[in-house]
């Protein structure tokens, strides 16, 4: 079944002689439960795809369908609701908030909707399966890079979302750790069959994903097993 | 005294409209789960699913629910097409090794043969109950992936023994085709696995190691520790594998077209990755075409 849509999206950065385009006449369809990644050069376009995805930002021109829902029609409060049930992301400088502990962090998309009745043992199994339970009463500052992104990504679960969007998920983190990270992704997201759309330029991990969409210039290139950028050495 | 009466009185009211704000959330959810249970879609615009609060959220769900479901009922209709033409494409393999075989029993009947040619006759009659065999092998595997596999349970053991017991299954084949095996040594490890199953991953990869690699090459078997998982790399320097066919290779029943004439079922990946999913791991392939292929075998550590 066809998740996600997109119609001739085309996204112009700035007016009359500024204008940068940094997406041109894209169109493509994501099948449910599939694991895309995204690569490209930088500036190629290819967080701003993701971002336009995810309703952060809006396209200058043609429609984006989320599970057959025109995005670009909801208003600015039905969009964030949309997003918070359907939508997880996971940043490549993690965005925790450095004032709650692990626990909260993970915890806060979940309270938006329930108020006070958190599934605290969803909320332990998830930090059990992520390796930071242990963790859960430490602040952001204190994990490692590793472990800061595996709360990013249970908190981007927590909600149980259908998507789930990843920019660089692991760009700042070295090779043994961007292990542990993309194997989290993929085990703990076939459970609800989640739909992964990751940005990468890492040509190794672009390997392990389902289907590989590149970009350049703004553009889907359609020529088959090219990945531009330099990969690890293969320990994905 | 009066205070009294207005206070009983408020309380009374309070409780009736409480009681009947229930009976009102009961009733539109009685009516969202009687249009679930007519198979009906819920659609977005009779109940929104993104408005602020629980019953919102609650259409919401519904609605992931049915997505899933219905995806289910899509995968399961799609499989049962698969299984099909399998079945379809397997009896036709054992056509021609059955035609063959009573040929030559045919031939070998007639008494006016050679000794020599005999001979020849009964290695091909042993050629083709070969081939046979192996149908029927990669027949049984596929049945035991559609009964067992859900059924199995993993727990943390050492991956040592694991890996030998594979490399045992396999030893002959090694042995056969010459090929030097390099087990680099490691420690011992407490993994999240199931040991008779995770074995059968490790044979499939080094069976095709051994099928795709020509006689005299050498296949590498690496245990590397990271934090949550344990990599478990096995590397041959055989044909290795097509940048663009890297992720269909473990798709169910899909053979390279240049594999076309090397036997193979296009099972053991699909069912590798499968049980690697069941124990929670999983499993990447990187190789160089003409060079080589490197599978990883990714389980999770013992967690204390």
């Amino acid at each position: 079944m066809c998740i996600l849509k997109l119609q001739h999206v085309e996204k112009i950065y700035g007016e009359k002689e500024n204008q940068v385009k940094a997406l041109r006449d894209i169109s493509l369809q994501v099948e449910e439960g599939e694991f895309t990644a995204i690569v490209g050069t930088s500036g190629s376009g290819k967080s701003t795809l993701l971002n336009l995805i995810g309703g952060l930002d809006n396209p200058t021109k043609g429609k984006i369908f989320i599970k057959n829902r025109e995005i670009g029609a909801l208003s600015r409060k039905e969009l964030t609701i949309f997003r918070r049930r359907n939508i997880g992301f996971v940043f490549q400088n993690y965005s925790l908030m450095p004032v709650l502990n692990v626990y909260d962090n993970v915890a806060l998309p979940a309270t938006f909707d329930r108020g006070k009745h958190l599934n605290r043992r969803y909320m332990e199994e998830l930090l059990r399966e992520l390796g930071i339970w242990e963790k859960r009463k430490k602040y952001p500052h204190e994990l490692s890079g590793g472990q800061q992104q595996r709360a990013a990504i249970a908190r981007a679960l927590v909600n149980k979302p259908q998507i789930l969007l990843c920019d660089e998920p692991t760009g700042n983190l070295d090779s043994a750790t961007t292990v542990d990270v993309v194997g989290l992704l993929k085990t703990s997201c076939r459970r609800y069959k989640q739909t992964i759309l990751m940005v990468t330029h890492n040509e190794a991990i672009a390997q392990t994903c389902d289907r590989v969409i590149h970009i350049e210039d703004g553009r889907i290139v359609t020529g088959k097993g090219r990945f531009p950028g330099k990969g690890g050495d293969g320990v994905c | 005294m009066r205070s009294i009466i207005i206070l009983v009185v408020f309380l009374c009211l309070a409780a009736g409209c409480g009681m009947y704000q229930k009976r009102k959330t009961y009733r539109r959810i009685d009516r969202l789960l009687d249009s679930v249970l007519s198979r009906e879609t819920i659609i977005s615009d009779g109940y929104s699913d993104v408005r602020e609060g629980e019953y919102s959220a609650l259409v919401s769900k519904i609605m992931q629910i049915q997505t899933v479901l219905n995806g289910h009922a899509q995968s399961a209709e799609k499989e049962k097409e698969q299984v099909k033409s399998l079945v379809s494409n397997m009896s036709h393999q054992l056509k021609t090794p059955l035609a063959n075989l009573s040929l030559y029993a045919e031939i070998l009947g007639k008494e006016e043969l050679a000794p020599k040619q005999r001979a020849e006759f009964a290695h091909k009659m042993c050629k083709q109950a070969d081939k046979l065999s192996w149908i029927i092998e990669s027949l049984s595997k596929m049945v035991k992936l559609e009964q067992n596999i859900e059924g199995f349970e993993a727990r943390n053991e050492g991956i040592r023994q694991t890996i030998l017991d594979a490399v045992d299954t396999v030893y002959e084949k090694l042995e056969k085709k010459e090929i030097q095996l390099f087990l680099e040594p490691f420690e011992d490890r407490e993994l999240y696995h199931n040991r008779k199953w995770t074995a059968e991953v490790f044979v499939n990869i080094l069976e095709n190691a051994i099928k795709y690699t020509e006689n005299g090459g050498f296949v590498s078997i690496h245990v590397r520790p990271y934090e949550l998982y344990t990599e478990i790399q096995i590397a041959d320097n055989g044909k290795g594998i097509r940048q663009e066919e890297l992720t269909d290779i473990f798709r169910r029943f899909y053979r390279s077209p240049e594999a076309e004439n090397i036997e193979g079922s296009g099972i053991g990946l699909y069912l590798s990755n499968l049980i690697l999913e069941k124990e929670k791991g999983y499993i990447t392939a990187a190789s160089e075409y003409g060079e080589g292929s490197r599978f990883s075998v990714f389980l999770q550590n013992c967690k204390n």
